[in-house]
Formats: structure tokens, C-alpha cells, sequence
């Protein structure tokens, strides 16, 4: 940096082609702050999937219960939302971790490595999350 | 034009955590202002979200091992039973509910997640509009405040809505 700014040590660890993960870090961490709140007000207050069709289901077992959860999961909006909320925030959590890791161990190799690991950790969780939903949406109520 | 303000902060996140041997700096956030502070509880906070997220998918992975629903009513009704019993009813909410381990994890993890996220809020205003950076105290202050707020309040929700239905209850 130059004498001008007066910031001498703030020098970049990498090459330039990190700015794209700092700015999706941003956009994800958004998009996980609306839908994490979303999910929170959605399993733990009301459920207006399960609470409209349903209510004596959720009056007798509990917003919680496996009764409940599985009607949820049966529902095609909320199979949605539960896949835009896991993909951002897979890719927030993990994103963050390759950032404290690369505080820890600089270099590029080590970025080569966390960066795929992080890929695959990402789709693997992912296709977690997909069948565990669609396979107690499947299961006799 | 950047101000002293700037350099403070770039000077003291660089000297937090972009080298290698300066990892134990991140365990010693005092004396280096309350923007320091802000980013090792962000980064704290974080990494235990990121354990909580396995722990989470742990439980719902016996929705999986035992498809009858009797194993995961089984886990949530022991963590949602109290262990302390005959503690007032104040108001809508009784006492008793705030005793049981869920009550206990969800407090923790709340409050880590609100602080995470109105931290996140904080941080990303500051890239879109680097000048809001000269007020960073009173952000981060003002920010703590609603977020204790929204703490409480969610707490309060969770001890009125009945999560799980204890038997005999």
C-alpha cells in the first residue's frame, strides 16, 4: 500500500481472485440472516403449512414432534424454501471455515485443498438434506 | 482519504488473524478495542454454529435410522422435559419449561446466532458504505442492544409455544 493511505501491512495474502468469495460471503450470509429467521419462526412458533390443514395434529403432538415434521416435509413450498435456506447456508458456514483455515495455514496448495474440500462437503450435505426431506415425506403418516 | 479510523481497524485485523503465528492473538481481544472483540466472538460464534449445524443433522438423521418417528419423539421429548418442577408461572410463561436441556442449547444457540448475524449485518454495512466505519462503536452498541431484545423476546416465544407434547401432558 502506499505511504498516502498509511496502511502499510494491509497486504492481501492471495492473489485477487479471493474477492469473489469475500462478496459471496456477503450475499450468502444475507440470504441465510432472512431464511434462517424464517426457519426458526417456522419450527418453533407456527407453521401455517401444518397449522391450517392440520391444527388438532399440532394441538395433540406438539410443533415438534414426527407427526409434524413430517407434514412438512411433505409439502412441496416448504421442500423449497428448505433448499434455498441449506444451499446458502452450507456455502456461508463452510466459506467461513475456509477463511479461519486459511488464517491458519496460508498458501495455495492450502487454498486448493479447503476450496475443495469445502465443494464437496457443500454437495454431499446437500444431497443429505434432499433425501433425508423426501425420504420421510415418503414414509406412511 | 482514510482516516485514522480506517487504519486502526485494517492494522488490527491484520494483526488478529492473517498469520500463521499470530493465531493466539485471536485468544486475546482485549486492549485492542471493542472492534476486535466484535470480530473473535464472530469468528467464535461462528465455528460453534458450524457444530451445532452437525449436531442438528445428527438428530434429524434418526428420522432416518428409525422410520416409526418413535426414536426422534423419543429424543425431543427428553430434551424438552424440565428437570426442576413446581417453579412459578409468570404470566404466559412457566418457569418450569426453563429448565429442560432444549431450553438450555436453544438459548445458547439463539443468542449465537443473533449475534452473528446482526455482527454480519454490521460488517457488511461497512463494505457498502466505508464511512459508516467512523461510527463502528455506536453501530456495534446499538446493534447489541436490539439483538439482547430480540434474545429475550425469542426466548420468551419458545417457553408460550409448545414445541412437544410431554406424555400425560
Amino acid at each position: 500500500m502506499t505511504s498516502e493511505s498509511g496502511i502499510t501491512r494491509f497486504v492481501p495474502k492471495h492473489e485477487a481472485r479471493s474477492a469473489q468469495w469475500w462478496v459471496l460471503q456477503r450475499i450468502s450470509g444475507a440470504f441465510t440472516f432472512v431464511l434462517l429467521g424464517l426457519h426458526m419462526v417456522l419450527n418453533h412458533f407456527l407453521n401455517p403449512f401444518v397449522e391450517a390443514q392440520y391444527p388438532d395434529i399440532v394441538r395433540d403432538y406438539g410443533i415438534a414432534s414426527f407427526r409434524v415434521v413430517q407434514i412438512k416435509m411433505a409439502n412441496p413450498l416448504y421442500l423449497i424454501v428448505s433448499f434455498l435456506f441449506v444451499i446458502f447456508l452450507l456455502f456461508h458456514a463452510f466459506n467461513g471455515v475456509r477463511t479461519v483455515w486459511l488464517d491458519i495455514i496460508p498458501g495455495d496448495a492450502s487454498r486448493r485443498f479447503i476450496g475443495w474440500a469445502v465443494v464437496i462437503l457443500i454437495v454431499v450435505l446437500t444431497l443429505f438434506t434432499l433425501w433425508l426431506n423426501f425420504s420421510v415425506a415418503q414414509l406412511p403418516g | 482519504m482514510t482516516g485514522s479510523t480506517e487504519k486502526r481497524i485494517h492494522d488490527t485485523q491484520v494483526a488478529g488473524g492473517s498469520k500463521p503465528r499470530n493465531f493466539l492473538n485471536w485468544f486475546k481481544p482485549w486492549d485492542q478495542g471493542i472492534g476486535m472483540w466484535a470480530w473473535f466472538i464472530q469468528r467464535m460464534t461462528g465455528l460453534f454454529l458450524v457444530l451445532y449445524l452437525f449436531a442438528h443433522f445428527g438428530v434429524l438423521s434418526t428420522l432416518l435410522i428409525d422410520p416409526t418417528g418413535e426414536l426422534f419423539d423419543t429424543l425431543t421429548i427428553s430434551m424438552n422435559t424440565p428437570f426442576l418442577h413446581g417453579l412459578p408461572e409468570i404470566g404466559p410463561f412457566p418457569l418450569d419449561k426453563a429448565t429442560s436441556f432444549g431450553f438450555i442449547v436453544d438459548f445458547v444457540l439463539i443468542g449465537a446466532m443473533i449475534y452473528h448475524g446482526f455482527n454480519g449485518i454490521r460488517v457488511t454495512m461497512f463494505d457498502f458504505y466505508p464511512e459508516s466505519v467512523r461510527a463502528q462503536k455506536r453501530i456495534f452498541w446499538i446493534l447489541t442492544i436490539l439483538g439482547i431484545l430480540t434474545w429475550i423476546i425469542a426466548m420468551l416465544l419458545i417457553l408460550i409455544v409448545p414445541e412437544i407434547v410431554l406424555p400425560g401432558g
